[in-house]
């Protein structure tokens, strides 16, 4: 794997992300992330440790930037985001297999599926923490929000799905299903 | 090395060591994790080019310019150049003579504003659905003393001269955090309408005096966040005139803040315009309020900082040259 250029493929997602949050919010609540989409891309095709610690970092830094709205104000939570794309990872590293992973619609499902446990989890960790918290009140509803911005998350997805082929010899990713004769031209 | 050492110190293991303390993190109580709050500036501010840039680009494309509708030629692509540019001084110059007319009543109602004013851009606003906050590229800020620091928090960020944007609740180096107004989360919001004020609205009451003052009636409202942005509270009468029955509220009425945790500098200034009008069970109206700001179109902010800033913001406050 070429790590300096997933690290900046991860920050210019972050920043994609971050920056078109709320220009592409619909429905008032449902968010697209680009950044979950392109982890689930690499977990697809990455040895599995070098996926997990991708999933871990990558949420980490969605966690730092994007506070919790709570009705004490926004909050920097640490953690959910982080497991939240751990979880998604493993799921995509579990099921990698069962799909025809040359083919966009089958990346686009694995982006969903990632986003959708990445999204629960995060949801229930923030759910934990509102009652080890007394404090901590979260200002609106989660889980219907997360799995709309899960559904939403295809049309990024989509978007890296096309572009993948030429993005994975970049991102030093290798294609199993390349011929050997392919592979040493 | 010894083969168990060895398997402890494995990237699988050290993986799932870190992904438990970040679930211990997500969980534990916010004492035990205050320092997350400081860790997250740097990555904040090393993301933020990228995020201003992808903002500017998702503000322009939300704007449309539709310059390629203008045609080939060059003659008509000229004329409408030049149509385009002269809509746009136009449009500017009303808009100036507005700010300068609300300047003006913002100044009669309170004559006491003065604040220093800087103009910031805006790097990006975070989506409603998360903290909505909106991040501002601040700069350090030199205070009366030649002190350089932060924007202090609670400051107050206002838009196109007079519409009231939120205050800061955050600020570190170059960057700073705006809470909006009408965000889930934030406190309750004292404002006050003048339904005198609105006399050149075609919607208004004709057999108003034109000569009356305007604040010679006005009604409070205590305001909360409504969802959308939006702020929600019920109306009372603050100040009658003799003999005068509570005036109807009618939507676009324009509601002023008059909250006294809030600055000096900013009574006065616009919270928004009614939106809507409903009846609570007691008969009282109940007023939906939307702001005068877009945060999904903010360009630059304008941010008063006043010696007042510091409020009763809940928030730890700090002065210039003394914030973290």
């Amino acid at each position: 794997m070429n790590w300096p250029v997933v690290a900046l493929a991860l920050y210019l997602t972050l920043g994609v992300e971050l920056g078109s949050r709320a220009a592409l919010t619909i429905a008032g609540s449902f968010v697209p992330s680009p950044l979950i989409a392109l982890v689930a891309l690499i977990a697809a095709f990455a040895p599995m440790t070098a996926a997990l610690w991708i999933a871990l970092l990558a949420g980490a830094l969605t966690d730092l930037t994007t506070p919790v709205a709570t009705t004490s104000g926004p909050t920097i939570v640490l953690g959910p985001s982080a497991v939240g794309f751990v979880v998604g990872t493993y799921a995509v590293l579990t099921i990698r297999g069962l799909f025809l992973r040359r083919h966009a619609t089958s990346l686009v499902v694995l982006a969903v599926i990632a986003a959708t446990c990445a999204g629960l989890t995060a949801a229930g960790l923030l759910a934990i923490r509102q009652i080890t918290d007394s404090g901590f009140t979260l200002a609106g509803p989660q889980v219907i929000s997360r799995l709309g911005s899960a559904l939403y998350t295809a049309i990024p997805a989509a978007l890296l799905a096309l572009l993948w082929r030429r993005a994975m010899p970049l991102l030093g990713l290798n294609d199993p299903f390349a011929r050997r004769w392919d592979r040493s031209g | 090395m010894n083969p168990a050492r060895k398997s402890i110190l494995s990237g699988t293991n050290l993986l799932a060591l870190a992904t438990g303390l970040c679930a211990l993190c997500a969980v534990a109580p916010a004492p035990f994790t205050a320092w997350v709050q400081d860790a997250a500036y740097p990555v904040q501010i090393v993301t933020a080019p990228v995020r201003w840039l992808v903002g500017q680009v998702a503000r322009a494309g939300g704007a449309g310019t539709g310059a390629s509708a203008t045609g080939d030629a060059p003659l008509a692509r000229e004329v409408a150049l030049l149509t385009a540019r002269n809509l746009r001084l136009a449009a500017e110059n009303d808009e100036l003579r507005a700010q300068v007319r609300a300047l003006q009543r913002g100044a009669e109602l309170n004559p006491q504003a003065e604040a220093m004013r800087i103009v910031v851009p805006v790097i990006a606003a975070d989506s409603p659905v998360a903290s909505g906050l909106i991040m501002l590229r601040t700069g350090r800020v030199r205070a009366a003393d030649g002190s350089e620091g932060n924007v202090p928090l609670g400051s107050v960020a206002i838009s196109d001269a007079v519409n009231i944007v939120g205050r800061v609740v955050r600020a570190a180096g170059p960057v700073a955090d705006v809470q909006p107004i009408g965000q889930a989360g934030t406190r309750e919001l004292r404002a006050t309408i003048f339904p005198l004020e609105d006399r050149a609205d075609p919607n208004a009451d004709p057999n108003a005096d034109p000569d009356a003052d305007p604040s010679a009636v006005q009604l409070g409202v205590v305001l909360t966040p409504a969802g959308q942005g939006r702020l929600r509270g019920s109306v009372y009468a603050l100040q009658l005139a003799d003999g005068q029955f509570e005036p109807a509220i009618r939507t676009g009425m324009t509601v002023r803040l008059t909250d006294p945790s809030w600055p000096r500098a900013a009574q006065m200034l616009v919270v928004g315009t009614v939106e809507a009008v409903s009846r609570a069970d007691n008969g009282r109206p109940i007023v939906t309020v939307k702001p005068g700001f877009d945060p999904r179109s903010l360009q630059q902010v304008t941010i008063l900082l006043t010696p007042d800033s510091t409020g009763t913001l809940e928030a730890p406050l700090v002065t210039p040259g003394a914030q973290r």
